[in-house]
């Protein structure tokens, strides 16, 4: 039988344990043992594998937190997407579940759709001037509509531009795509390319007679083996993004939270130069396997992007919104 | 992104040979060259026993253009390299100059043979050995024509290094170069396919646990292999596999949420 102050220490209990379960989602960034040295669970993730540019982004992440608060923070890593399995992993960096997400570009347009603008056909003449753009205005536009979802902008990176790869015909002029079929993509960008280029849609990409992805994509799924031709359009920007969850900053302690704060702005400028000195290895393989390689000369680009004037147009969204700000950022270049 | 003891390799899940291999007569000592295509690659952490063979198959390849021997010579040389780089054998730099020789002799044993699945494994896993050792870029050029090699010996001679082909098959659709390929769905078929071959294999365990229960975080489908992964890791016939098993259960709370 217990007496009064036992029921009330095992009420008490039981509120506790309550508060505990509501505070479930929140309870990865508590501290897994009480004092002063409380150890810090962090939860690092991205969707990319472990020896890729954007996971060892991540490790730039975790090393002032372990480097500066030694034994303070338990960093728990996560590759190849084991943190988003369930939910979409922005949504969970935003709960606070997940600490810190190296995000791929579709990742972010799943949470952001007006990151699609960053998609816009030949918005850029080349990576120089697309890399200046998200340095600074695009970074910025991205930062203040993340902050709005609960998440903090660390870098923007890597970035990587999107090539046409078609098994039938070189697509070195706007009308050598038409008729021909394209990977119908969840991006609306895809659709207005493929619209301004007369090209038809295919559901099935394994049908598709041209395909719209970045040079990494191509050579990992295996599609430059078989020849092929190989445009060198780079005629849309892919960039995946390195958050942290707000709500989980806010939940540090103030020396932590400064260590955070100090990450460098230019975080993301190695990866992008991974993911790019990539490219001439590619290219190497591409020709191996006898895919005939094109690049656009200047009459022939600015084809390109007046063919797709249209497409750039659906994508720049309203004024004020994030898909204005980069296209009038990606204009002014 | 994994800590550099853990960094497992995609390509680094290889096994010993099996209790009888094919073609090795009871009584031939292992890491011993007998008659052509019946060598048992020792893997038990002689460093020794491993160059002495690597010697042995060196003067017999040189000799004459036996696809059997060449095709020894390239898991022995990749055998070396794997043991230099988790057992930290002499210098680490020479780990890509075996990994680089397994090339080497696989190319020759398929010059001999063309289209012989023992080769085509060695080349298939020696190219990607040597790519995780590279980094990114070379990953990237190299997994898509691994895989498509891979493809061909895992249907035709799934037994090689005890279910190696189904290994690597997982590790590409589990961690694939690019995210948009990846397929757990398939990774388990490709990780359970390899336990087919042989349930016993440390290796096996291993992949199972590294290409699909880590990655989908499916604890269920783990918790029936960490005792697997304590017992394996004092093994004594794989001594890469077994140091790999003994990181992997130390530290697989690190890799869950």
């Amino acid at each position: 039988m217990s007496t009064p102050v036992q029921s009330r220490g095992r009420r008490a209990l039981a509120r506790l344990l309550v508060a505990a379960a509501l505070l479930l989602p929140f309870a990865a960034s508590i501290p897994d043992r009480a004092g002063a040295q409380a150890r810090w669970i962090v939860k690092l993730g991205t969707a990319a594998f472990a020896r890729s540019p954007m996971a060892e982004l991540l490790e730039r992440v975790a090393a002032p937190l372990e480097a500066e608060h030694p034994g303070r923070f338990w960093v728990k890593r996560f590759a190849d997407g084991a943190l988003a399995r369930e939910q979409p992993a922005l949504a969970r960096v935003a709960a606070g579940e997940v600490h810190g997400y190296a995000a791929t570009y579709d990742e972010l347009v799943e949470a952001l759709p007006d990151a699609a603008a960053l998609n816009a056909p030949f918005a850029f003449d080349n990576d120089r001037d697309a890399d200046a753009v998200m340095r600074k205005e695009g970074s910025a536009a991205l930062e203040g509509a993340l902050a709005a979802k609960g998440v903090r902008l660390v870098a923007v990176a890597p970035c990587e531009s999107r090539v046409l790869f078609s098994r039938t015909r070189a697509l070195g002029k706007p009308q050598d795509a038409s008729g021909l079929s394209v990977a119908r993509g969840k991006n609306p960008a895809y659709a207005g390319l493929a619209s301004a280029l007369s090209m038809t849609t295919a559901d099935d990409p394994a049908k598709a007679d041209v395909h719209d992805a970045t040079l990494t994509q191509l050579a990992a799924s295996g599609a430059l083996l078989g020849g092929g031709h190989l445009t060198l359009t780079d005629h849309a920007l892919e960039c995946g993004v390195v958050v942290l969850s707000q709500r989980w900053i806010h939940g540090l302690p103030q020396q932590m939270q400064k260590t955070v704060g100090k990450l460098p702005r230019d975080l993301g400028e190695e990866a992008t130069k991974a993911q790019r000195a990539a490219r001439a290895g590619i290219l190497e393989l591409a020709k191996k396997h006898g895919v005939e390689i094109t690049t656009l000369d200047a009459k022939d680009r600015r084809a390109f992007v007046e063919a797709t004037r249209q497409a750039r147009a659906s994508l720049s969204g309203e004024p004020g919104s994030v898909a204005r700000k980069l296209t009038l950022a990606a204009q002014a270049k | 992104m994994a800590p550099a003891a853990l960094a497992l390799s995609a390509c680094a899940t290889t096994a010993p040979p099996a209790a009888k291999p094919i073609g090795n007569p009871a009584g031939i000592e292992s890491g011993t060259l007998s008659q052509p295509g019946e060598v048992a690659v020792p893997r038990d952490g002689d460093p020794a026993k491993l160059a002495r063979l690597i010697e042995q198959l060196e003067q017999r390849a040189n000799g004459a253009a036996d696809p059997r021997a060449l095709s020894a010579l390239a898991e022995a040389h990749f055998v070396m390299a794997e043991s230099i780089a988790v057992l930290g054998w002499k210098d680490q730099g020479e780990a890509p100059a075996h990994y680089a020789a397994s090339t080497r002799a696989a190319e020759a044993a398929l010059t001999a043979a063309a289209g012989d699945p023992v080769a085509t494994y060695w080349l298939a896993a020696s190219r990607c050995a040597s790519a995780e050792l590279e980094g990114f870029a070379a990953i990237v050029q190299t997994q898509a024509s691994a895989r498509a090699m891979l493809s061909e010996v895992a249907r035709l001679a799934p037994q090689i290094d005890r279910g190696g082909a189904h290994r690597l098959l997982a590790s590409f659709a589990a961690h694939p170069a690019h995210p948009s390929l990846r397929d757990l769905e398939l990774a388990r078929q490709h990780a359970d396919a390899a336990l087919q071959v042989d349930a016993r294999a440390a290796a096996n365990v291993i992949a199972f646990v590294e290409h699909y229960a880590v990655p989908a975080q499916n604890r269920a489908a783990l918790e029936d292999k960490r005792k697997q992964l304590v017992e394996h890791s004092s093994a004594t016939d794989d001594a890469v596999a077994a140091l790999r098993a003994g990181q992997l259960a130390a530290t697989i709370e690190d890799r869950l949420e």
